[in-house]
């Protein structure tokens, strides 16, 4: 950048590099093109019509009959409105699954991978074991589940009769219900345990040897030191995490038998989808494009509390500094 | 001097019997790692040795008690039986077929498409790349209930609800998770290789096609591995774009047909869980390393 000064005696040479180098930005928008596309395409487009849509009168999903503005009537109904009931049981159950059965599941995912950190046998194949039902994930995952917990006949509540206890119905009640659905979402622990794995054999053993000569036992060494080097996958793991739960469908649509018992276990996922597709009331197009508003929002400010709140807790060690 | 001698003798005493007694500790603390890891692993590991004890059983032998562990002989017909159960409006291998080519062309629509724009970020600078890269990134926190509304919009003036075109063609435009996953490997790759293929008079795609691509097989294997399992088992695209029962894929199929099945014909529906859940598995199991590598690029060395 200093050869400006002395542009004029390399004319050729610089107006070679600055096309070289036109060139190469013209091919990176090349490449990136089809992403472009598809990000104004699939994603910008659609939060700004879904923005529009939350505030026109539109019913069914077709512009056969073109949407009108009514303004912000649709979100005041869906909190306030004794209409959107199911909706504002959906914010509830939501609310319940993403800040309880999120960290639940991380809490345990670091547990195991802390377990299959230490010095223990058949490592590669309880590995493997806890990712496993990663893999069955969807409707089938779903059945066995069904299968596992039916009341009468399942094989949870007959080992629970064989201990001479009195099963619950799982499924039937709300909250073990919830609890069934949070449990569930941990049998999904294997992508976060490989990550926390992996990234606690990239600890330096250094770190142990020092924090044990200066008596740290192992509980402390695993929050003092673990803990805060791992601390980027953790924060990275909890993001994916939260997303992931918010719009979780499968579980409530198949195990719960759609959001039940008494809507305990809406996930707002699912209720968007209803009013969308399967209700067909004035409007419906409307209110589900408002949820899918609320949604957005309630996704961004979660992601920007967490970044923003980890601060504090998370470290990033010098040798990130070209990563991203 | 004895005295000295006696006392640092008796403390030798003592640090081996405390070396001993930590050694026994740690000895101690190790079986219950083990016991604890092995524990977790039977819960981890129990429903889906429940899917394979219950698809092989006898119909009766579903609700005995005490639950029959090993279904003797196993009911291999049960996959027969579910495949072609008489209230099924099309032979389940229909939907296993529909599932494998949609799942087919979804795979190499995320692989390739992931791989070109990947390319544009690791390799190519241009003024706004950086900017552009957070926006990939970000696009990962939109979830997808918030677009969907406005797809199906789209799809319907499109005319293509009932086709599995609203299902294939998004994933020929990139998808966030994989271009990341991609570009951190193709970082890794030495720009030597690059440079002295330009000397050679070699072009950006020949570079991408004829080096990046070949030398990246791994990551590109765990990108394919990725999708394959996604979107086999993706109920809600299905459930919104598809209506006639001939177009279902597996998973559709399976929460609308529970019913052909009889009530708590688990046998069957367990069979047809486990069908459709095997190429899933046997894909793991081929490709495993593949899995965990994956996960290991995008989630650590993220």
């Amino acid at each position: 950048m200093s050869t400006t000064d002395a542009g004029d005696s390399l004319p050729r040479s610089k107006k070679r590099a600055f096309n070289l180098r036109r060139r190469e930005a013209i091919w990176f928008y090349i490449f990136i093109s089809p992403w472009i596309l598809g990000f104004l395409i699939f994603q910008f487009g659609p939060i700004l019509a879904a923005a529009y849509f939350s505030v026109s009168d539109l019913t069914d999903l077709n512009l056969s009959n073109p949407p009108h503005l009514v303004g912000f009537i649709h979100y005041k109904q869906l909190f306030a409105s004794a209409a959107f009931l199911q909706f504002q049981h959906g914010i509830r159950a939501t609310t319940i699954y993403v800040f309880i059965g999120v960290p639940a599941r991380i809490v345990l995912a670091l547990l195991v991978a802390q377990l299959l950190n230490q010095k223990i046998p058949f490592l590669r194949i309880l590995r493997t074991i806890y990712y496993l039902p990663t893999v069955v994930a969807g409707v089938a995952a779903g059945l066995l589940w069904l299968t596992l917990l039916d009341p009468t006949s399942g094989i949870v509540n007959e080992a629970i009769r064989g201990l001479h206890l009195n099963p619950p119905d799982w499924l039937g009640g709300g909250s073990t219900a919830m609890l069934i659905l949070i449990v569930y979402s941990c049998w999904y622990l294997g992508t976060a345990m490989v990550i926390f794995l992996a990234a606690l054999q990239g600890v330096p053993t250094e770190l142990y040897e020092a924090s044990a000569l200066d008596g740290a036992g192992p509980i402390r060494r695993f929050f003092s030191v673990s803990l805060p080097m791992i601390s980027p996958v953790v924060l990275f793991t909890t993001v994916i995490g939260v997303i992931g739960a918010l719009q979780e469908f499968v579980a409530p649509f198949v195990i719960t038998s759609q959001g039940g018992p008494f809507d305990a276990t809406r996930l707002i996922g699912l209720d968007l989808y209803q009013n969308a597709i399967v209700y067909t009331f004035p409007g419906h197009g409307a209110a589900a494009s408002a949820e899918a508003i609320v949604l957005f929002i309630a996704a961004m400010l979660l992601t920007l509390l967490i970044f923003v709140g980890s601060r504090r807790f998370v470290y990033y060690a010098g040798e990130r500094e070209n990563g991203l | 001097m004895s005295d000295i001698g006696v006392a640092s003798n008796a403390e030798i005493v003592r640090a081996a019997r405390r070396r001993r007694l930590r050694k026994q500790a740690t000895l101690g603390m190790r079986v219950f790692y083990v016991i604890l890891a092995l524990a977790g692993a039977f819960l981890m590991a129990f429903p889906l040795f429940w899917m394979v004890s219950t698809a092989l059983k006898l119909p009766g032998d579903v609700f005995a008690t005490p639950p029959v562990l090993f279904p003797l002989p196993p009911q291999w017909h049960n996959f027969q039986d579910g495949f072609t159960a008489p209230a099924l409006p099309d032979n389940f291998l229909k939907y296993v077929w529909n599932t494998t080519w949609y799942t087919v062309l979804e795979v190499i629509g995320d692989t390739l498409v992931g791989a070109v724009v990947a390319f544009g970020f690791a390799r190519l600078r241009a003024p706004g790349s950086t900017a552009l890269f957070f926006l990939v990134l970000a696009t990962i926190m939109i979830p997808f209930q918030a677009t969907l509304i406005p797809q199906i919009v789209l799809f319907r003036e499109l005319g293509w609800i009932d086709t599995p075109l609203p299902l294939i063609v998004p994933t020929f435009f990139g998808n966030a998770f994989n271009i990341f996953l991609l570009r951190q490997f193709f970082r890794g790759i030495p720009r030597e290789l690059d440079e002295a293929a330009t000397i050679d008079g070699m072009g950006y795609p020949g570079i991408f096609a004829l080096i990046i691509l070949p030398l990246s097989k791994p990551a590109l294997a765990a990108v394919a591995v990725f999708s394959f399992v996604f979107h086999w088992n993706d109920l809600i695209g299905p459930l919104v774009y598809l209506n006639s029962t001939d177009k279902y894929p597996v998973s559709l199929a399976l929460e609308s047909f529970q019913g052909a099945y009889g009530y708590a014909q688990w046998n069957l529906l367990m069979a047809m869980a486990l069908a459709s859940a095997l190429p899933c598995l046997i894909l793991f199991f081929v490709a495993q390393r593949y899995f965990i590598q994956g996960i290991v690029v995008s989630g650590v060395k993220g």
